[in-house]
């Protein structure tokens, strides 16, 4: 038994001790100019939070993850249903490669790409001009954040579409049968059939968008880099680290990880009970 | 009600799988057809093209006066539209739905009223005898009332016909007869047009009134279970509905006077017997039934063939029969007696001259049975 739950033992502990020690740190107020860290209590945290660009770069954070999880869904749900609906099988691998080949690149080579497509001269608006329509300064203020955020809808729908086509192909063929025999169409098939017996891939894809643009990092920073009107929790908190204000850095982390463990862990049991209940 | 027609249906999956070959099968109005024959051996894609799940690669499909599938005449009608009920092998009820809305599942698309709805949904489910399980999962439901779930889903549409795959497969032993009686009992009192799928020859015999003999593709015989049991078409049917004992051999004689010389098994054969000639190659087949084991002296009676002497080998008691083997000399018979024997009882073997038949080697057609 020792044997084999040790690699699970060593991470976990690994995992525990950093985790430990970020909260340590962020109750005190460890910076470049208090070398030795001193115990504050919630001093650095109330610092933290109430400090406008960390305030807002949270926000910016939790609305991107909200926004990624409706709309990685969303692209799950219909992408995934047209491939299921595919007779080809070929056709079908091919397109589900498409589809997923964002997530097998490095995020940052995906930021370089869309920093080129959205680049004013001869990206997306070289097209817009030919089409005779106003240019749009994609990564400025005003729409660097909904610029981004269409960048994370590209690089993360294919893992949404991967647990809801893993889902559909579970559902057993002679329930879809027996719903076109009972003289269902294709679409009512997939509304009233299909898709309640894949709020597993609800479950997963939400909890795992979530966390991916909780903790987004590369692709902001490698399409706007530090930019503190729209930069996200993780690069405030690399600011902050960068620039020696450790104990702050370890708060918005510590921040950063709440967030997350409240949002995963009822997940977690709901997937937990279901998968129990329903063998 | 109407009638199922399949005119030459062929069924080709990929290059050269071929499912059903030339099938020609006509259902009649209100009855119950069984198609019987080995697992793999295209009975469930003979359901499938009726039920419109799969495209013929050949030959048309009628329901009724409607020609739902030719692909020659470019025809090919939905499932939606050919009001068929199915029941499935696995019943294949919706996993997130409660009974009552399984069953309501086909009206709902139709687009029914909803108290329309519920009228229809608890009559059947009260034919049925699921009116209490309508507020639960199917998973919580036991593999018996699962099964009339699927049927009262198929049936509460009111199909002009009713499809059923294997539907007894997933049944413990002891539910399965009692599902069979209901299965009948409902198809007789709706009269509704049935087609049944089975590898079990106790499905067949006790359900249809016609049974299908499927084999690789190509309907070996069609006709009344009686028929099928006492003449079965050729050797694989006779073996495939019941136990038989096939003997290889020859015929010796001519005339009023012919023998069948199979070695170890050697007997008379009736005097009216035709379609034979001497010294001819064929297969004896005789069910275990039709042989009488007697330990007495030797009977005398013009239905029975003495076959000769044997040691029995195994006796074991069958509820209310025993199944025997018996030995003559270095080939094994077995014999369904009302009576037992021991172990070592030497028994004189006959068999009942009417119940022969007598196949040809190399065809292993009938000749004479």
């Amino acid at each position: 038994m020792l044997i084999f739950s040790s690699p699970a033992l060593i991470f976990g502990i690994f995992l525990l001790y950093m985790l430990a020690w970020d909260y340590y740190f962020s109750f005190t107020n460890w910076s470049l100019f208090n070398p030795i860290p001193q115990f504050v209590g919630l001093q650095t945290y109330i610092k933290v939070l109430t400090n406008p660009i960390t305030v807002a770069s949270l926000e910016r954070s939790i609305l991107l993850a909200a926004l990624l999880v409706a709309a990685g869904n969303a692209m799950g749900i219909v992408l995934a249903g047209l491939l299921f609906f595919l007779r080809n099988n070929t056709q079908r691998n091919v397109y589900l490669s498409i589809l997923i080949y964002p997530l097998a690149m490095p995020m940052i080579a995906n930021a370089f790409i869309w920093l080129w497509l959205y680049n004013v001269e001869y990206g997306l608006d070289y097209l817009f001009k030919a089409m005779g329509l106003p240019s749009v300064n994609w990564l400025g203020p005003q729409y660097a954040f909904w610029s981004i955020f269409l960048v994370t809808i590209w690089a993360y729908s294919g893992l949404a579409v991967i647990f809801y086509l893993a889902m559909l192909m579970n559902v057993p063929s002679s329930v879809i049968d027996a719903a076109k025999v009972d003289g269902a169409g294709t679409f009512t098939i997939y509304l009233r059939i299909l898709l309640p017996n894949v709020r597993g891939a609800l479950i997963i894809s939400s909890a795992l968008l979530f966390l991916f643009a909780l903790r987004i990092f590369s692709l902001p920073y490698g399409m706007v880099a530090l930019n503190p009107f729209v930069e996200t929790a993780v690069i405030n908190l690399y600011w902050d680290y960068i620039s020696e204000h450790f104990a702050e850095a370890t708060a918005i982390a510590g921040i950063v990880i709440a967030i997350a463990i409240a949002v995963v862990v009822p997940y977690a049991l709901y997937g937990l009970k279901r998968w129990i209940t329903q063998g | 009600m109407v009638r199922v027609y399949l005119h030459e249906v062929t069924k080709i999956f990929g290059k050269n799988v071929v499912a059903l070959d030339k099938v020609e099968l006509e259902v009649k109005s209100g009855e119950f057809m069984v198609v019987m024959g080995p697992s793999g051996h295209g009975k469930t894609t003979l359901l499938r093209v009726v039920a419109g799940l799969e495209e013929p690669t050949d030959g048309e499909v009628w329901i009724g006066d409607n020609l739902v599938a030719s692909p020659k005449k470019g025809v090919f009608v939905p499932p939606k539209d050919r009001n068929v009920g199915m029941v499935f092998q696995n019943w294949a009820l919706y996993p997130h739905m409660k009974v009552f809305d399984n069953i309501a599942f086909p009206l709902r698309i139709k687009k029914l009223p909803k108290d329309e709805i519920e009228k229809k949904v608890k009559e059947i489910a009260e034919v049925l005898g699921i009116a209490e399980t309508l507020d639960r999962y199917p998973r919580q439901l036991s593999g018996g009332q699962q099964q009339r779930v699927a049927i009262a889903r198929a049936l509460v549409k009111e199909p002009q016909v009713l499809l059923m795959d294997e539907p007894f497969s997933n049944l413990d032993a002891r539910i399965r007869v009692t599902a069979r009686a209901f299965v009948k009992d409902i198809q007789r009192k709706l009269g509704i047009t049935t087609i049944l799928v089975t590898h079990d020859p106790a499905d067949a015999l006790t359900l249809a009134d016609r049974i299908a003999v499927l084999r690789r593709g190509v309907i070996q015989q069609i006709g009344l279970p009686n028929e099928i049991y006492d003449r079965p078409a050729n050797v694989f049917v006779a073996n495939f509905i019941g136990d038989i004992n096939l003997f290889e051999g020859s015929i010796v004689g001519k005339g009023n006077e012919m023998y069948f010389d199979g070695g170890d098994v050697k007997l008379q054969l009736p005097s009216n017997i035709q379609g034979i000639a001497n010294s001819q190659n064929v297969i004896l087949g005789i069910r275990p039934e039709d042989i009488v084991l007697t330990k007495e002296a030797q009977l005398s009676n013009n239905d029975l063939a003495y076959v000769g002497k044997g040691i029995v080998e195994i006796s074991e008691f069958a509820g209310g029969k025993f199944n025997v083997m018996v030995k003559l000399q270095n080939t094994e018979i077995k014999v369904v007696s009302s009576t037992s024997f021991s172990l070592g009882d030497a028994v004189n073997i006959y068999f009942r001259t009417s119940k022969i038949k007598i196949f040809d080697k190399q065809s292993e057609n009938i000749i004479y049975g």
